[in-house]
């Protein structure tokens, strides 16, 4: 009796951690439909530069919200502007990457970017390849809740299966126990991974015409290679007003100014 | 349950490791395998004419070290230059450096070009030294070729200055040798600055020069260090002025760069040296060429500035349009104003809007455009504010005013827009009703790649995230995790806990025995006719159990001592055999002679609360 008392008490315990968790990750206020509509409406009658004032003005308010940015992102893309379109259309993809209008039409803005040659296919390693997989389906705030409560559930199941006598319960409970914790850790790397490149490896796109990649920080490092508006980067690190780059797969690596690109986070 | 509490722990600090261990891309380095050689066009040459000599470095992975040159003796390097090329093959990227001389022999003979070295990682790689025949000339020098280099860079933005005897040299326009600086008196080089202006009103234009005097050839192009200009916001003037000077016999080629200056903090305030750096080449040393500071006294404007003055010093112009004077409700106009003119055009501050709340306005966004005329910085600004009409009929956007600071006439100025009068009808029309923000939702990608057509816009949500931060920077988050590892640690201390517990019924008695002598004090109270019996009963049992030893059959002096030897002072000893006493006569003395039941059992009450106290 005492033990399951203090299951129970354990899981209330977690469920309120979890609920404390979700709670902290929205702050959700009303939206202001009037403006979007007003943008909208500029954005039907061509009037780009105002839809994009409009919704310019609603991100800097402090609203993060996919819808926003994929109409931002088209807006960009009916002006011609394919970096800031898949800029935009990628932010979107990060707050929600099951949008398939979003998926859509970063797909058409990337197949329009022009690559200045062909480059090879990228090989991505296993860890790689599952976070992509993952962040195709979850944003990162709802792959850390994911975790979270795995990782809750899994020290639940694990106290459960403590209280029980050998036999065929504590058995499957095993089972049970070993499944969550081999989520737990696939999702955390995973999480873990989205966190690492977006701090050391933040991903960006090149919103200049074209620009030269450069072997050093400089105007005289110039070489044979460019990058076209649209192509998306990898930034290694910055110096002064040059960013070191390399593109998916380092298969090409060097310099640029940093107004060049802009940032996806 | 020690191995299992260890494998818990195991397990989390595996899940810690591998939240925080990254995969790294580690970079395979195959190694530099370099090669270096050195070439030359021609191996038999006259004293008018040019060698050109090329050293190519082939390398893997990381730029290398520049090669070492030898002392080139016999020889003069006319120019000089260099160019790099990367490659990737099969994901490895390989960098090509080629540096480029032009040679012109001064002696004949066989000379020789001593072999070029570089180091690669500790390794000294090294080309094979050349032999260059050289004969007479007969005076008549050739012309040097053009660089080859395949890759080459763009030249850096100082222009070159250096001289060629060939003739290639295009004149430029001289100036009068009055106009030489005083200080110039047949140096090598020299550099002057200076402004326009000592005192300047606050924001109003300084124009400041450079000028670079050079004589000689020089093997490079020289690095140009501009002052940081603290306390100023500037702009360079893209062109640069080249003229040829005579002065103490020698011909001085002038290259003059100027800057635009907009003071921005009052009193002295000075403008650091420039610099000029000048490569000495392989076989030389440089120079580097300082200029003096300049202080300029910066005065404050007058006080009197009009309400809407906010910070332009000029002469400006503004105008106002507006995209349409016919509307309905929620139908956007715009409106662009325009403000042109000269000076300090990049920082102006944003008019001061005045529309009514009959506007709903959203933020401007500005657009320069500035040129150079002459020596003076010209250009306009340009906002566009996009206007919403809330309520139906003939609506005014009111004349905006602008003020400036005019530098020439040392006074304020105001100038406005004309207001505009707007009809807003109360319907809407055209695309604004004849097409509602559509949602498709979600639908499966199809040909839409192929036929380059977006999907169109989402309709506003009814909520969305305002202000919020990704969970994973929050502290709190973090803390989380770390809750089932507590919540372990408190069941496994709950579980030690209660086998100590069981394990001990002496301590469990102890513990338990102010609880038990309330419960029965309090039953006590229902039974006011077995009041005296309780009350011994209680005490006794309390302090037997308290101090793990029956007391029922020691006398009151060894109940005493026993008492004081547990610590428990005089007064409450007196208070104890008091109670007890009490209780006796209780149970014998006859009714109305003692204290009530109830004021016994308090009594006996706050003597368990104040024993618990102390044993």
């Amino acid at each position: 009796m005492r033990n399951l008392i203090t299951l129970v008490v354990t899981g209330i315990i977690l469920i309120i951690g979890l609920l404390a968790a979700i709670n902290m990750s929205t702050h959700s206020s009303e939206a202001d439909i009037e403006a979007v509509s007003i943008a909208n409406k500029l954005y039907e009658s061509g009037q780009y530069d105002q839809a994009i004032q409009i919704y310019q003005q609603i991100i800097s308010q402090g609203v993060q919200d996919s819808a926003i940015y994929y109409n931002l992102g088209n807006v960009y893309y009916k002006q011609g502007d394919l970096g800031l379109a898949i800029v935009n259309y990628e932010r979107a993809a990060l707050i929600n990457p099951r949008d398939s209008d979003i998926q859509a039409n970063l797909t058409i803005a990337r197949n329009q970017a022009v690559q200045s040659e062909s480059l090879p296919a990228i090989a991505m390693g296993p860890v790689n390849s599952i976070t992509r997989l993952i962040g195709s389906w979850l944003s990162i705030d709802e792959t850390a809740i994911l975790a979270l409560a795995l990782w809750f559930a899994f020290s639940l199941l694990f106290l459960v299966w403590l209280q029980l006598e050998p036999g065929k319960a504590r058995t499957g409970m095993g089972y049970a126990v070993f499944m969550t914790l081999f989520l737990v850790a696939v999702l955390g790397l995973s999480l873990g991974n989205r966190i690492y490149n977006g701090k050391v490896h933040p991903t960006a796109v090149v919103v200049a015409n074209e620009i030269t990649i450069n072997s050093q920080p400089g105007d005289k490092y110039a070489t044979e290679y460019s990058l076209h508006n649209g192509a998306e980067v990898i930034l290694l690190g910055t110096q002064g007003e040059w960013v070191h780059l390399s593109t998916p797969g380092e298969t090409l690596d060097g310099w640029i100014p940093l107004s060049a690109v802009e940032y996806v986070l | 349950m020690k191995n299992l509490i260890r494998s818990f722990i195991l397990i989390m600090v595996v899940l810690v490791a591998g939240l925080s261990a990254m995969p790294a891309f580690a970079q395979s380095n195959n190694g530099n395998n370099p090669t270096i050689t050195a070439e030359v066009d021609q191996y038999h040459v006259s004293t008018d004419e040019t060698v050109m000599l090329m050293i190519t470095l082939d390398v893997m992975g990381s730029n290398p070290s520049k090669p070492q040159l030898p002392s080139l003796a016999g020889f003069t390097v006319i120019r000089s230059s260099s160019g790099t090329q990367i490659k990737v093959v099969n994901g490895e990227m390989s960098i090509q450096e080629t540096y480029q001389y032009n040679l012109r022999p001064t002696q004949t003979g066989e000379l020789v070009i001593e072999p070029v070295t570089v180091n690669v990682n500790g390794i000294t790689y090294s080309t094979d030294p050349i032999i260059i025949t050289v004969a007479q000339g007969n005076g008549n020098k050739q012309p040097v070729p053009n660089p080859s280099l395949p890759g080459m860079p763009s030249l850096p933005s100082f222009p070159s200055s250096s001289f060629f005897d060939s003739g290639i040299f295009d004149p430029e326009p001289q100036i009068d040798p009055s106009e030489a600086p005083t200080e110039l008196a047949g140096q090598d080089y020299f550099i002057e600055a200076e402004v326009d202006k000592m005192s300047p009103f606050v924001g109003e234009q300084v124009l400041y020069t450079l000028r670079f005097y050079n004589a000689v050839r020089l093997y490079d192009d020289p690095e140009y260090r501009p002052p940081g200009f603290t306390g100023f916001w500037h702009e360079n003037q893209p062109d640069q002025a080249n003229y040829s000077l005579q002065q103490a016999g020698r011909t001085y080629k002038v290259t003059e760069l100027q800057t635009v200056l907009f003071p921005t903090v009052i009193g002295k305030t000075s403008i650091e040296p420039a610099e000029i750096i000048i490569s000495g080449g392989f076989f030389g040393n440089g120079q580097i060429l300082r200029t003096q500071p300049t202080t300029l006294d910066v005065q404050t404007l007058p006080q009197n500035s009009p309400t809407s003055y906010q910070g332009a010093v000029g002469r400006f112009d503004i105008q106002a349009v507006i995209d349409t004077n016919h509307t309905a409700i929620n139908e956007p106009v715009t409106l662009k104003v325009t403000i042109s003119g000269q000076g300090n055009i990049n920082n102006l501050a944003e008019p001061v809007w005045n529309e009514g709340p009959e506007w709903r306005a959203f933020d401007s966004q500005a657009n320069n455009s500035t040129q150079f005329e002459g020596e003076k910085l010209i250009g306009s600004r340009t906002y566009e504010r996009i206007l919403v009409p809330t309520q139906a009929g003939n609506l005014f956007i009111p004349a905006i005013e602008f003020s400036y600071f005019d530098p020439e006439t040392s006074s304020f100025q105001s100038i406005n827009t004309q207001p505009f009068e707007v009809v807003v009808e109360s319907n809407s029309t055209g695309l604004s009703s004849a097409s509602p923000d559509i949602n498709y939702g979600s639908e499966p990608l199809n040909n839409d790649s192929l036929n380059n057509s977006i999907r169109p816009n989402k309709a506003a949500p009814t909520n969305w995230i305002k202000g919020g931060t990704l969970l994973t920077k929050l502290p709190g988050y973090w803390l989380l995790w770390t809750l089932p590892l507590f919540l372990l640690m408190g069941q496994l201390g709950w579980q030690q806990y209660l086998k100590r517990w069981q394990n001990n019924p002496s301590q469990r008695r102890r513990n338990e025995a102010a609880k038990k002598a309330s419960r029965a004090i309090r039953a006590a109270y229902k039974r006011p006719a077995e009041v005296y019996d309780a009350v011994v009963q209680i005490l006794v049992t309390f302090i037997s159990e308290k101090l793990t030893r029956p007391i029922s059959g020691l006398t009151q002096d060894e109940l005493d001592e026993l008492l004081r030897s547990e610590g428990v002072d005089e007064d409450l000893i007196e208070r104890v055999q008091n109670c007890i006493t009490l209780s006796e006569f209780g149970r014998f003395a006859q009714s109305g002679e003692n204290s009530s039941p109830q004021e016994l059992l308090r009594r006996t009450e706050k003597l368990i609360v104040e024993l618990d106290k102390t044993l």
